[in-house]
């Protein structure tokens, strides 16, 4: 392996992700820095408040924040935009605004034709499902026929069929001509942070810990991971590592 | 089990009553309402006062009831039991002093039992028998069933149960001169469409659920319900909670097993009833088993799929009898093609720095 092995986090949920995120844009800033990571995208369901909070934290630290969105699309699809300048930014806003005005407070509604209007300049990463359906791979289709490019995100959530799981998105990706690209689809910035999390997940769908079962997730592993952990998680795939400080070159407007 | 509303200590029961109004003590209404025209109006007023006047006044039923009220009087009332819906009365000529007699006498008024039933197209969930002794004793005989019942032979296997329980431990003094039977819970009965094909073939089990509910009610009335246990799924993400244990009840017979989405080929078909704890060689820190000591034989493995993490239920009481760390689990195949579940109780430099191996459960 090289000697500074080379890592972006480009999918960060932070607070500002009602009820999804369980720690502060700064506290995520600060470890990812402490932990040696290059640059990360804050990435809000439908929004971008989180970025303003996340900016201030980096501006003494040698770490990149890229402005992003995770645009949840009504038919549940998620896709990370990440805007490569200022009019692809200014495109990306206005998509939101577009789904906030079609909603009722809180909600956004998007749809691949939304999308496809503002495409222009903005990488899009698709955040697979953790149990892949035939419904996403017609979604897949759906989204190769429109965009013409596109990366397939892989996340090692620690769950039963870990390898079989990244070895079925490389072969998606394959087949759809996306190219796949590590993340840890961040959550928190420390494994302590789970009960929060698992409460956050309670007061969403209105029920208790105790009666919550398998709506919570099973471990704590959606925090920072070092760049040289990164690659170890990623036996296979050093390149869809790699690929991730390749994207966060892309993004140099802020 | 219903709690009680209150609870009053043993002295304290005037002074609770004290501030209530007369007619809390059930008077007549006249009474209460003389009671009321010479400014009687809490029962407070009426403890205080000397009682002979009171009684010469209002006559002895207000101080009965005062009496009863704090409990200085008995009140004896007669309980009032729901009448059965259906019943069969056999009063005997001779008092029969043997539970085979009664038995006997049961299949002729199953028969009954049965025909009513069937002629308003109705089936019993409860029937209750009762045995009235010479002596004005009573014994009630219950019985439950998960199925439908309408049909002699059922009812009599039901009772035959709890008869049997009884065989040595009744006492029948001089006889019993009276049965009865009577059905409380009824149903409208459905008929069952039946297989063409015979029922032992149906599900390949070898028994039809007919067969299985009688056996239940079976158990059930002979060594009572909640002694049957029935498992149901939990969601858990942890392996051994994933089940629990609950009582039988007739209701729910069939419960809901569907395959967690998407871990149903992760997990074992046998699960140990307790985790075993085995050595280990595996590569630090998540690494799988190179290989490992189960029942002191050695297990070289040639294939592993992991880890899948599941980290504790942290709302959970510590001191439970399962350690309090993130498992990694771990299936593995050794050289003879055997293939095990097992797991490592702890995350290096996170948790431990010696983590324990354990083996939980097997595949096919």
């Amino acid at each position: 392996m090289n000697a500074a092995p080379e890592y972006a986090e480009l999918a960060v949920t932070t607070n500002f992700s009602f009820l999804q995120g369980a720690s502060h844009p700064d506290e995520l800033v600060l470890t990812a820095a402490a932990l040696g990571i290059k640059s990360i995208a804050i990435a809000d369901r439908n929004t971008l408040a989180g970025v303003v909070r996340a900016h201030k934290a980096a501006k003494n630290l040698d770490i990149q924040v890229i402005i992003g969105c995770r645009l949840v699309m009504m038919d549940g699809f998620e896709v990370i935009c990440l805007p490569t300048d200022k009019a692809a930014y200014s495109r990306l806003t206005r998509l939101l605004s577009q789904g906030n005005l079609r909603a009722e407070k809180g909600n956004c509604h998007l749809t691949f034709d939304d999308l496809q209007v503002h495409a222009k300049g903005q990488v899009l990463l698709i955040i697979p499902p953790q149990n892949l359906s035939g419904e996403f791979e017609l979604q897949l289709e759906d989204f190769k026929s429109r965009f013409k490019k596109g990366y397939l995100a892989l996340t090692r959530y620690y769950g039963p069929h870990d390898h079989k799981y990244l070895e079925d998105l490389a072969h998606l990706a394959r087949s759809y001509g996306l190219q796949t690209v590590a993340t840890n689809n961040i959550l928190y910035h420390i494994p302590d942070r789970r009960p929060l999390q698992d409460i956050l997940t309670c007061i969403r769908t209105h029920t208790t810990v105790q009666k919550a079962g398998l709506t919570l997730l099973a471990n704590a592993e959606r925090n920072f991971k070092t760049p040289s952990e990164m690659y170890r998680l990623f036996p296979g795939f050093p390149d869809a590592v790699a690929r991730s400080a390749n994207i966060a070159e892309q993004c140099r407007f802020s | 089990m219903k709690k009680p509303i209150s609870l009053l200590a043993e002295s304290t029961q005037s002074a609770a009553i004290a501030p209530l109004p007369v007619e809390a003590l059930r008077l007549l209404s006249d009474l209460s309402l003389r009671l009321k025209q010479v400014g009687i109006r809490q029962i407070s007023s009426l403890t205080n006062a000397p009682k002979p006047p009171l009684v010469t006044r209002f006559g002895a039923e207000l101080i009965t009831r005062l009496e009863q009220a704090t409990g200085q009087t008995a009140e004896i009332f007669n309980p009032i039991t729901p009448a059965p819906i259906y019943e069969v009365r056999r009063p005997l000529m001779v008092p029969i002093r043997h539970l085979e007699a009664v038995e006997l006498i049961l299949e002729d008024m199953a028969a009954d039992i049965s025909a009513q039933l069937l002629q308003d197209n109705a089936a019993a969930r409860r029937l209750d028998l009762f045995l009235f002794r010479v002596d004005g004793h009573v014994e009630r005989l219950e019985a439950r069933t998960s199925r439908l019942c309408n049909k002699a032979e059922h009812i009599e296997l039901l009772f035959r149960e709890r008869l049997s329980r009884l065989q040595g431990n009744i006492d029948i003094g001089f006889g019993y001169d009276i049965l009865l039977l009577g059905v409380y819970d009824v149903e409208p009965a459905e008929e069952e469409q039946l297989n063409w094909a015979p029922l032992k073939h149906e599900s390949g089990t070898g028994f039809s659920s007919e067969e299985i509910s009688r056996l239940l009610d079976r158990f059930g009335n002979r060594f009572g319900f909640d002694h049957i246990l029935h498992f149901h799924p939990f969601e858990s993400h942890i392996p051994e909670q994933a089940v629990r244990a609950k009582a039988f009840s007739n209701n729910q017979v069939q419960s809901q097993w569907t395959a967690q989405k998407g871990k149903g080929k992760s997990r074992p078909f046998l699960l140990l009833d307790r985790v075993e704890p085995i050595t280990v060689l595996a590569e630090v820190p998540d690494g799988p088993p190179i290989r490992f000591q189960w029942r002191r034989q050695q297990h070289e493995i040639i294939a592993a799929d992991g880890p899948e993490r599941i980290a504790p239920e942290w709302w959970q009481n510590a001191n439970t009898e399962h350690s309090f760390q993130t498992r990694d689990y771990y299936r593995v195949e050794d050289q003879q093609g055997r293939r095990f579940w097992l797991y490592r109780d702890g995350l290096y430099n996170r948790e431990q720095d010696h983590p324990r191996w354990f083996m939980q459960g097997l595949f096919p």
